[in-house]
C-alpha cells in the first residue's frame, strides 16, 4: 500500500460507502466533530495517570476511525488502547500525540476526498477520481 | 429481494442500531435503510432501553457504550422483548467479549470495523429468525397455551367485587364485556375467567382488533379458503375456529371496522360462520369475552360502533377501576411484579425503600398496572441495591414532572374535562404525556396504551407537532 493509503485508502472507503458522495460527508462531518473530544478525553486519562481511561477512550475512538479505512491512525490508536491496557502509560503520551496528528492528516485527507468526490459528479462521474 | 426479505406483510421490518459513536450510525443506517428496513438509531445504551419496543425485529448494541453498554441492553431486551433478536457489534480485539454477547442470549455479533455486506446479510438472517418466532409465539397464544399464570392482584373493595364477579361468571356460557382504561389488566381477567371455567381444557383464543391490520382483520377471525384472494395459497382456520370448545378473546373491539361488525354480529347471535370465499356455514361453539378502553356507548351514539352488536357484547359487564382509583393495591401489586421478574431472572426480589413505595402509592398511573410493570421492570435493570430507592424511580413517578397526585377538580392535567370534545382532551393527553417523557413517542405511546403507530397518527390528525 502506498504511502497515501497507510494515511487513508480512498479506494476502499469510496467502497464502503458505495460511492455515495453524501453519506461520505455526513460520515466526515461527524467524525470531524467529534475526534478532538474522544483524544482531550485520552489526555485527561494521561493527566490522571487512569489506564482504564485511556484504554476506554482510546477503544470508542478506535471504533470511529476503522470506519475510514485509515491504516495509520487505526494502528496508533490501537496503540494507545493497548498501552493503556497494559498499565504502560509511559509510551502513550507519545503515541496520542502522533495521534493528534494523524487525525489532522487524516481529516484534511478526507475532506479533500469529498472535494475530488464532488468535481467528479460534476465532471467525470462519481467514482475512481483521487 | 431486498424488499421480500426486510418486510413482512408489507410492513418493514424495524431496526434498532445503538451506538455511541455517530459515523458508525450514519453508515450502518444507510446500509440497512438501503437493503429496506427501517432503521431506528440511538446513541446510547439508555436511549436503546428507551426506544425498544415490541415493533422492533432486531437490536443491534454496541458492546461499549458508555454508562448502559451493550450486553445490559441485550439482557433488558430478552427479557422485555422475547420476539426480538440481538446483535452484538464489538471491536474486533473483545473476542471474549463477544463469546459473553453469545452466552447472554445474543442472536450473533459483528467486528468492527463493520464489514456492509456481512452487515445485511446477518440482519436479513437475524430478523427471519426473530419473524419466525414470533409467528409461532403467536400461534402458541392461538392455540391457548397459557404465557403467563392468570392471577388478578388486588384486596381493594373495587378488586375483590370483580373476583366475586369472576367465580359467578366463569361457569357460564354468556358473553362478558369487560371495560377499562389501558393497562388495568382487561386480557388479565379474561383469562382468569376462561381457566377458572369448564372450558379452561380447550383454547383461548387471542385476537386483538387493534394490533391487526384493517384488510386482515376478517382473514384473521375467520379464516379463508385456498384461492379466496391474492395471496391465498391454502386454506387457513380463522381465530373463531381455534377457539372450538373454549373462548375467543376480543381485545380492543373497540376498533374493529365498522363494515366488519355485521359479520361479528351475525357470528355472536347464531355462534356460525363462514370462511371467507366459502358459501357453507361453519358452526363452533365457542364462549366469547370482548374487552375496550373506549366507551363503546358514545361510539354508538357516534355511529362508529353498532347498537345491536353493543347489546351482543354488553351481557355480562365488567368494569375494571383504573390503579390511580385503587392505591391501596399498589403495595401488593409492586411486590407481585417484583418477585415476578425475580423469579424470571432467578434472583432474589429486589425491596422498596418506604419512599420510594410512597412515591408510587401517590403516583396515578396514567398507564395503570402496566406502567407500573414497565416502572419496575426498567427500575430494576438500573438498580444498584437490592432495595430500590426514590431516586432510582423515574422523575415524573418521583413528583418531580407534573403532579404526583390529580388535583380533585379534574385529571393530572388540572383540566375540567366536562365539556370538552374527546377530541381536545386527547390533544391534552397526548401533549402532556409527549411532554412527561421528554418528546419520546415510544414510551408516551406506552404510557397512553397505544401502539407507537398509533401515537403518530393522532398527532397527525390532532395536529400536534
Amino acid at each position: 500500500m502506498s504511502k497515501d493509503g497507510d494515511l487513508l485508502d480512498q479506494a476502499a472507503l469510496m467502497r464502503r460507502v458505495e460511492g455515495d458522495r453524501l453519506l461520505l460527508e455526513r460520515m466526515v462531518r461527524a467524525f470531524a466533530d467529534d475526534w478532538p473530544r474522544s483524544l482531550q478525553a485520552i489526555r485527561d486519562s494521561l493527566s490522571r495517570q487512569d489506564a482504564l481511561g485511556v484504554q476506554n477512550a482510546a477503544h470508542a475512538l478506535k471504533g470511529s476511525v476503522g470506519n475510514f479505512c485509515a491504516p495509520n491512525a487505526y494502528g496508533t490508536v490501537l496503540k494507545v488502547e493497548m498501552l493503556g491496557r497494559a498499565g504502560d502509560l509511559s509510551e502513550a503520551g507519545a503515541a496520542s500525540q502522533d495521534l493528534e496528528s494523524l487525525l489532522q492528516e487524516l481529516t484534511k485527507a478526507l475532506q479533500q476526498l469529498i472535494e475530488d468526490q464532488g468535481s467528479g459528479v460534476r465532471g467525470q462521474g462519481s467514482e475512481g477520481s483521487e | 429481494m431486498a424488499k421480500a426479505t426486510a418486510s413482512t406483510n408489507g410492513v418493514r421490518t424495524t431496526v434498532l442500531v445503538a451506538d455511541d459513536d455517530k459515523s458508525t450510525r450514519i453508515l450502518l443506517a444507510h446500509h440497512l435503510e438501503k437493503a429496506g428496513f427501517q432503521v431506528l438509531l440511538a446513541s446510547n445504551g439508555r436511549e436503546a432501553i428507551e426506544m425498544l419496543s415490541d415493533a422492533i425485529t432486531v437490536a443491534l448494541f454496541d458492546l461499549n457504550m458508555p454508562e448502559v453498554g451493550g450486553i445490559e441492553c441485550l439482557q433488558y431486551a430478552r427479557k422485555k422483548y422475547a420476539d426480538a433478536e440481538s446483535i452484538i457489534i464489538t471491536a474486533s480485539t473483545e473476542v471474549a467479549h463477544a463469546v459473553q454477547a453469545m452466552k447472554s442470549g445474543a442472536f450473533d455479533y459483528l467486528t468492527k470495523p463493520v464489514n456492509v455486506d456481512e452487515l445485511v446479510a446477518l440482519v436479513r438472517r437475524t430478523a427471519r429468525t426473530a419473524q419466525l418466532k414470533r409467528e409461532n409465539r403467536q400461534l402458541r397464544q392461538a392455540i391457548g397455551l397459557p404465557k403467563s399464570p392468570t392471577t388478578f392482584i388486588g384486596e381493594s373493595p373495587a378488586i375483590q367485587k370483580i373476583l366475586s364477579m369472576v367465580e359467578k361468571i366463569a361457569p357460564l356460557d354468556s358473553t362478558v364485556l369487560i371495560t377499562g382504561e389501558s393497562g388495568v389488566g382487561k386480557g388479565v381477567l379474561a383469562r382468569m375467567i376462561h381457566y377458572a371455567g369448564p372450558r379452561a381444557q380447550a383454547p383461548f383464543v387471542t385476537v386483538s382488533c387493534t394490533a391487526m391490520p384493517r384488510d386482515l382483520v376478517e382473514a384473521e377471525l375467520f379464516g379463508h379458503e385456498k384461492g379466496a384472494f391474492t395471496g391465498a395459497h391454502e386454506r387457513r382456520p380463522g381465530r373463531v375456529e381455534m377457539a372450538e370448545g373454549g373462548t375467543l378473546f376480543l381485545d380492543e373491539v373497540g376498533d374493529m371496522p365498522l363494515d366488519l361488525q355485521p359479520k361479528l354480529l351475525h357470528f355472536l347471535q347464531d355462534r356460525a360462520f363462514q370462511r371467507i370465499g366459502s358459501n357453507s356455514t361453519v358452526d363452533v361453539d365457542t364462549r366469547v369475552i370482548a374487552a375496550t378502553h373506549q366507551n363503546l356507548e358514545a361510539l354508538c351514539r357516534d355511529r362508529q360502533f353498532r347498537e345491536d352488536l353493543y347489546f351482543r357484547l354488553n351481557v355480562l359487564r365488567i368494569n375494571i377501576p383504573p390503579l390511580r382509583e385503587r392505591p391501596d393495591d399498589i403495595t401488593r401489586l409492586a411486590d407481585h411484579v417484583l418477585a415476578r421478574i425475580a423469579q424470571r431472572r432467578a434472583v432474589d426480589a429486589l425491596e422498596l425503600a418506604p419512599e420510594a413505595l410512597e412515591a408510587l402509592v401517590s403516583y396515578p398511573w396514567p398507564g395503570n398496572v402496566r406502567e407500573l410493570e414497565n416502572v419496575l421492570e426498567r427500575t430494576t435493570v438500573f438498580a444498584t441495591d437490592q432495595t430500590i430507592t426514590l431516586e432510582e424511580l423515574p422523575p415524573a413517578v418521583r413528583g418531580e414532572q407534573g403532579p404526583a397526585v390529580p388535583p380533585a377538580a379534574g385529571g393530572p392535567s388540572g383540566h375540567k374535562l366536562g365539556g370538552m370534545s374527546l377530541e381536545d382532551v386527547e390533544r391534552i393527553a397526548i401533549g402532556e404525556t409527549l411532554e412527561l417523557c421528554n418528546g419520546n413517542k415510544a414510551e408516551a405511546a406506552r404510557r397512553l396504551g397505544i401502539s407507537k403507530k398509533g401515537i403518530y397518527n393522532k398527532m397527525k390528525h390532532l395536529g400536534l407537532s
